[in-house]
């Protein structure tokens, strides 16, 4: 009789310890995906925050996958760059979220870019030169690690380019996906130093 | 009696473990809001930056650079609401304004490093930096009736009147007998008066106040609607009515220069403004009126503004600079000749003709009312520019 009631607590025991392990670990993913997905949302943030201007998607276009735009007047000349732009893209291969910057400003990186010149430039074309470096801004990159934080989706709309009253505004949302669990961030930042269209 | 052990064993290090994961979540959330409270504080330190950069009369401290004024930034800075109950904002910011770099005329880039912490938020304080660069652009403004760069002697002909300064100095100044000034005196020493002056002695530096040769602009090419247009040449060395250019569309605001002594004749009427170039102006004739287009001045020389014979007289209505101030032309008497400035006289190296060799008057008016004296970009040598709109040229969060 001691052994049956002995038994019976036990099992109760082993169910009620399986079951908060089981939640710990759910709360930990949930919190760890979240965490992550943050730091992500905070790296583009930052970067965005600094651009001078967005080349593409165009001011009040539809929102787009990836998003170009004059990243900083790093020799303060007021004129675009090679070097000067950056590409933030999504890579639906490894659901890693990249960002494309010069490593150099000299050279090739120092050519000026007219506006007509800008307004053509594919994200092919700007990942194709040999000075542009790109940076996992999230995602497993290469590691094929799938246990990894996974960018699924990335979406990017802009809007105030040309306004004389307000900061350019860029509204961005991200997908993400760990173990299962599924996290969507919406956010948006303002351009805290904008210029107007280059010529 | 094991059994119930057991069971408290584990009941201790379930609740254990539901303690840490709360303090983790805690720690978590409170690093988040520290973090915020850092990033609003060092953005707004920023803001701040601009602010006195723009309004460096508003600022609580200032250093300068090569003649400028700015603030160097603070320590600690805490932002409060105002009223009755005024509220701390959580979190402190330091800012530190580097000397500007000059680009261009009349633009000045500084950099600027906000350091926003969150203060002592659940044990441990957050800071975020960031960098940025402020772009200042700058107009030189005329502060008062007369500005010169060496000792003045101002001769007893001279009616000098500025509301509220009438003469600033980079060196000692001296009325004469009989000389009338009206307004305050800007110098690095009080005046000596021995004439009627009615005002006060602002104490000043023993920087440049009046432009100089060497950031003197000479209106070669000017801006007019957002166009630039270029000053028409003035071959002849007489300027009479007959001979003055009409105004153009190449030249609508009516800016000419000549090259070397340059002589007006009476009842000349120029709208407009006349640079003379390695030479004097010299006045011959009554009755003659230059009024300056608004943001230019009316009288740019690099030499005198001269009078010759009597009974001979100009009226300026603008800013005139003459770089070796007035004077006059030739053994002739001047009695009964008049110059009477409605704007600012300026001066890089002040000799205004003795009252024993001018017999006229000399009268400037000024207020700071006046559209007409005002010139932003008469000159761009740093200690004169006053800042007219600022913007963030780099942002590094």
């Amino acid at each position: 009789m001691g052994l049956v009631i002995t038994s019976m607590i036990m099992v109760a025991v082993t169910a009620i310890m399986t079951s908060v392990a089981r939640g710990w670990n759910d709360q930990r993913v949930t919190q760890s995906t979240q965490l992550q997905a943050n730091q992500v949302y905070a790296r583009v943030q930052r970067i965005l925050s600094a651009a001078k201007y967005v080349v593409s998607p165009a001011n009040n276009h539809s929102s787009s996958s990836d998003i170009l735009f004059w990243a900083n007047d790093y020799n303060a000349d007021g004129a675009v760059e090679a070097g000067e732009l950056g590409l933030i893209e999504l890579d639906t291969t490894t659901n890693t979220l990249y960002y494309y910057s010069s490593s150099s400003q000299t050279g090739a990186a120092s050519t000026q870019m007219s506006w007509s010149t800008l307004q053509s430039l594919t994200a092919a074309q700007l990942k194709g030169w040999s000075y542009m470096q790109k940076t996992a801004l999230g995602g497993p990159g290469n590691s094929g690690n799938a246990n990894a934080l996974q960018v699924t989706g990335a979406q990017f709309y802009v809007t105030g380019l040309s306004s004389t009253t307000q900061l350019p505004i860029v509204e961005f949302t991200l997908g993400f996906k760990k173990n299962g669990q599924y996290v969507t961030l919406y956010n948006c930042t303002t351009m805290r130093s904008p210029t107007t269209q280059p010529n | 009696m094991v059994l119930v052990i057991c069971v408290m064993a584990l009941a201790a290090v379930l609740a254990y473990g539901m303690l840490a994961a709360s303090a983790v979540q805690a720690t978590a959330s409170n690093n988040g809001v520290a973090a915020s409270i850092a990033q609003a504080q060092a953005e707004s330190g920023i803001r701040l930056a601009m602010y006195y950069l723009l309004n460096p009369q508003n600022a609580p401290s200032l250093t300068s650079s090569n003649g400028l004024s700015y603030w160097p930034g603070h320590g600690n800075i805490t932002f409060s609401t105002t009223g009755s109950s005024p509220m701390q904002a959580p979190g402190n910011v330091t800012v530190q304004v580097g000397a500007p770099t000059n680009p261009s005329s009349q633009v000045y880039v500084y950099p600027v490093t906000s350091i926003g912490s969150s203060g002592t938020i659940g044990g441990g304080a957050v800071t975020r930096t960031i960098t940025a660069q402020i772009q200042v652009n700058t107009a030189y403004q005329i502060q008062e009736a007369t500005a010169f760069n060496a000792q003045l002697t101002l001769p007893s002909y001279a009616t000098i009147t500025g509301s509220p300064d009438a003469i600033h100095s980079s060196s000692t100044v001296w009325i004469n007998a009989s000389a009338t000034v009206t307004g305050n005196i800007r110098s690095p020493t009080p005046p000596r008066n021995n004439g009627a002056w009615n005002g006060s002695w602002l104490a000043g530096s023993m920087n440049a106040p009046a432009p100089t040769p060497s950031d003197l602009n000479y209106y070669t090419t000017y801006s007019y609607q957002g166009q630039t247009y270029n000053a028409v040449q003035l071959t002849s060395s007489t300027l009479s009515p007959g001979t003055l250019p009409a105004p153009s569309s190449s030249n609508p605001l009516s800016v000419f220069y000549h090259t070397g002594n340059l002589t007006l004749t009476g009842n000349l009427t120029l709208n407009g403004t006349l640079v003379v170039k390695n030479g004097n102006l010299i006045v011959q004739g009554a009755g003659i009126t230059v009024t300056a287009p608004t943001g230019l001045p009316a009288l740019v020389i690099d030499n005198q503004l001269q009078v010759k014979n009597a009974h001979q007289g100009i009226t300026v209505n603008g800013i005139v600079y003459a770089g070796t101030g007035f004077g006059v032309s030739g053994l002739g008497n001047t009695m009964g000749s008049n110059v009477t400035i409605n704007g600012a006289f300026l001066a890089n190296s002040p000799n205004l003709a003795p009252a024993s060799s001018y017999f006229g008057t000399l009268s400037v008016n000024y207020n700071s009312a006046y559209a007409s004296a005002s010139a932003p970009a008469l000159s761009n040598a740093s200690q004169n520019q006053v800042p007219q709109s600022v913007k963030l040229v780099s942002w590094n969060p």
